[in-house]
């Protein structure tokens, strides 16, 4: 019976390659995507096996395993965090779409591994974790060991990143904004709590930079980097509790993965949600016309689908981590930008925002909807969710860190940030649509390519926001810097008009824009849809 | 005046010429059925017809206006379901007829009657307060036919409107539909299903390879044979055969 077992993961795994050949056939912008990943990729290998390098001198003033061990654990938290961020799995092996086929979920587990194993992340962290033997050229037992460990942390990697996925897209899809809190603090603890009490035993971490290190070392995220150069120290106790923490990590991530699996076999993708007829929510008070509809639209899906609340937890995540760094390292200042950031961030997410209407988006050009409408209507929806969340941020944390005086012109810059983004993406918008996961679908999963097209697209929106606002931001850093509360306040009145004006400029532009082609943004994604 | 007027419609999708010059007129006040096998151009035609897609060269009167020239005015007089088209499904039923509503400027009191009187008339009452994403297909496309039907238009333009509904609603939309056209309002529907059109519509047109091979008065398309032999007759393709050996179960 081993060989039809086998074949149906090979099955499943040509069947995913198959399907990133074909949309790599037809789109010039993901082979882009592609390329440029790769090319990062290598940029990051090569770095990878320079430092191996360097490392093999002896006379260094750190102990040779020590970067190994702390980047490492970097390497492992990205695995599972950027996925959550900007959505990683390829959707092929949804195992939704699966669930109609007689597979066992042992198998789709298999080939899902495989396939999270050969490509690009998978191959450069393996070539990463295999340079490090490079370290130990002069003691084969370690190198050899740097060899076995590499496996060992491109599974630790591969499978932390599935089972974060899936067990939050199942928080989601149940729990909804509830979910996704859950799941981020699920995560937040099970990974990061363990470097945290590492970091709180050894503070501050630069003195006593070896406690610290060994202290990775168990945790999950830094033991299976942890092995070779302990073997090389012949620290044996350390090699034998670093390696049971390894296979240790795996074997519960594994348990963890086939349980969000197990939940997703079972269940079919449901809002889970039954209100009362008559509920009509943002849409009981919206003033008649286009306008009022899509603000009200807006609202209602900011707050129900989990491809956008997904994206708002940037929000409090930034500034939350600024701050505390802020209070902990006492730099203030990182306190102070911390809401000028996430302003700036929040709209970032829209940068595509069209996108996720999907073919929706017909129903407004079925009733011949103004492209202005339609943009104010959306600038609306974000702003009456985002405004109030900045505003209060831009006056807590400065208190945080203790400047109460510095309160104006870091409420001016984030308002100006929040209303500049804005208007950036509202331009943006009515150009460029990228392929997201349907509505329904797991919302942390991806086309192939898809994740470099949204960092790329917006790197270029971040670039333009940043020149656009580029005034303010000369006149709030002299108002921070100085602490003078004429500039202060200047930058607070600036900020607001130049904002303001920005979001003006930029609905009237996106609306000229979506006039002329919003019927070419549908035919694009409805091609989209039918990949 | 014709409801609809199509010349020289023409659209490519790289290579495919999914429409190949077409020439259509929609008599106001009739029901008229668009048939054709699956690739024929149906959808792309009807996406042209009520302005969803620009086609590459050829004109859309919607009752003498031009769709593109003049959007607003002949949009107004159009409703639409599209078929395969996405919902914004994390709505409810309810606030997505209110949001189809708002978004054509109808007044707030005409909004709140006409949703309750459309959530009524397609059985929609136990699902209105739930996200139509949980809908079942059927209630999907009923939901979408009253999205078409709020804002009252003069040309009803349907992509496969009975394709998963059950029999019930499906009777019941006729109904409605036939009480449309009685009062002088046109309805285009787009089917695979000859008995249906057969017994509904008082027009037919069909397509095939983004072609129009007949079209006029029922009885004038179907010259005294069945529409489904005359169907069959036009189009070719037909294969006399039992299936494949293996697929009979003994």
């Amino acid at each position: 019976m081993a060989a039809p077992e086998l074949s149906v993961v090979g099955v499943l795994v040509r069947l995913r390659y198959r399907v990133l050949w074909n949309s790599l056939r037809r789109s010039i912008v993901l082979r882009a995507a592609v390329i440029l990943g790769a090319l990062q990729a290598l940029a990051l290998v090569g770095i990878a096996i320079l430092t191996a390098v360097i490392l093999q001198h002896k006379a260094l003033p750190v102990e040779r395993e020590s970067p190994w061990i702390v980047i490492g654990s970097i390497v492992t938290l990205g695995w599972v965090i950027a996925p959550l961020i900007v959505g990683g799995a390829e959707p092929t092996l949804d195992p939704r779409k699966l669930a109609r086929f007689p597979i066992s979920a042992n198998r789709i587990l298999a080939a899902e591994l495989l396939v999270g194993v050969a490509w690009v992340p998978g191959a450069a962290t393996l070539v990463g974790a295999l340079s490090a033997a490079l370290t130990w050229a002069d003691r084969p037992a370690a190198a050899w060991t740097s060899v076995g460990c590499a496996v060992l942390v491109l599974l630790t990697c591969v499978i932390a990143s599935r089972a974060a996925t899936s067990l939050a897209a199942e928080l989601v899809a149940r729990r909804g904004a509830a979910g996704r809190l859950l799941a981020t603090l699920v995560a937040a603890i099970v990974l990061l709590a363990p470097v945290g009490i590492a970091l709180a035993l050894n503070w501050p971490p630069w003195r006593r930079f070896d406690g610290l290190v060994d202290a990775l070392a168990l945790t999950p995220t830094g033991a299976a980097w942890a092995v070779p150069g302990y073997a090389a120290d012949r620290r044996w106790d350390m090699v034998v509790a670093s390696l049971a923490v390894a296979l240790a990590t795996i074997v519960v991530l594994l348990a963890a993965w086939r349980l969000g699996l197990d939940a997703a076999l079972r269940t079919r993708g449901s809002s889970g949600r039954r209100q009362h007829r008559g509920r009509l929510g943002p849409f009981a008070i919206a003033p008649t016309g286009a306008v009022g509809a899509i603000t009200a639209r807006s609202l209602v899906l900011w707050a129900r689908d989990p491809r956008l609340v997904v994206q708002l937890v940037i929000v409090p995540a930034v500034p939350a981590l600024l701050v505390v760094l802020g209070i902990v390292e006492g730099i203030s200042w990182f306190g102070l930008v911390a809401a000028p950031v996430a302003a700036g961030l929040l709209p970032l997410a829209q940068f595509a925002g069209i996108s996720y209407d999907g073919t929706a988006f017909a129903s407004e050009i079925a009733a011949a909807t103004r492209g202005r409408a339609d943009r104010i209507g959306r600038a609306g929806g974000l702003l009456a969710i985002g405004g109030p969340i900045v505003l209060a941020v831009a006056l807590l944390a400065p208190l945080a860190v203790g400047s109460p005086e510095r309160i104006p012109a870091v409420v001016g810059l984030s308002l100006a940030a929040l209303l500049t983004a804005l208007g950036v993406a509202s331009v943006s918008s009515a150009i460029v649509v990228v392929p997201v996961p349907a509505s329904g679908r797991n919302p942390f999963s991806a086309p192939p390519g898809a994740n470099t097209t949204q960092v790329v697209g917006s790197y270029v929106v971040t670039g333009v926001t940043g020149v656009a606002l580029a005034p303010v931001i000369v006149l709030g850093a002299f108002a921070l810097v100085t602490g003078s509360p004429v500039l202060g306040w200047a930058t607070l009145a600036g900020g607001l008009l130049w904002g303001a004006g920005a979001l003006v400029a930029g609905i009237a532009i996106g609306g000229r824009l979506l006039d002329d082609s919003a019927p070419e943004l549908l035919a694009r994604m409805r091609r989209m849809r039918m990949r | 005046m014709d409801a609809i007027e199509l010349s020289g419609i023409t659209k490519r999708f790289g290579e495919n010429l999914a429409v190949n010059g077409i020439d259509l007129a929609v008599p106001a006040g009739t029901f008229y059925g668009l048939l054709g096998p699956n690739g024929a151009g149906k959808t792309t035609t009807l996406s042209i017809a009520t302005g969803l897609l620009r086609p590459d060269a050829g004109r859309v009167l919607v009752h003498g206006v031009d769709v593109w020239a003049d959007p607003l005015t002949a949009k107004r007089m159009l409703g639409v379901l599209a078929d395969g088209a996405d919902l914004f499904d994390r709505l409810t039923g309810e606030q997505l007829l209110v949001y189809t509503g708002l978004l054509y400027s109808l007044d707030r009191e005409t909004v709140t009657t006409r949703t309750a009187e459309l959530i009524e008339t397609l059985d929609l009452g136990a699902a209105a307060g739930t996200a139509v994403a949980d809908y079942s297909a059927g209630m999907t496309k009923k939901v979408a036919l009253a999205c078409a039907l709020i804002h009252s238009p003069r040309v009803l333009v349907l992509d496969e409107p009975f394709e998963s509904v059950d029999p019930v609603s499906a009777a019941n939309i006729r109904d409605i539909l036939h009480g449309f056209v009685a009062v002088g309002g046109t309805v285009v529907v787009s089917s695979h299903s000859m008995d249906l059109v057969e017994r509904m519509c008082d027009h037919v047109a069909i397509v095939a390879a983004g072609r129009v091979l007949a079209s006029g008065p029922l009885d004038a398309v179907r010259g005294g044979t069945s529409l489904e032999d005359r169907f069959l007759e036009l189009v070719g393709g037909r294969r006399r055969s039992e299936g494949p050996e293996w697929l009979r179960p003994s």
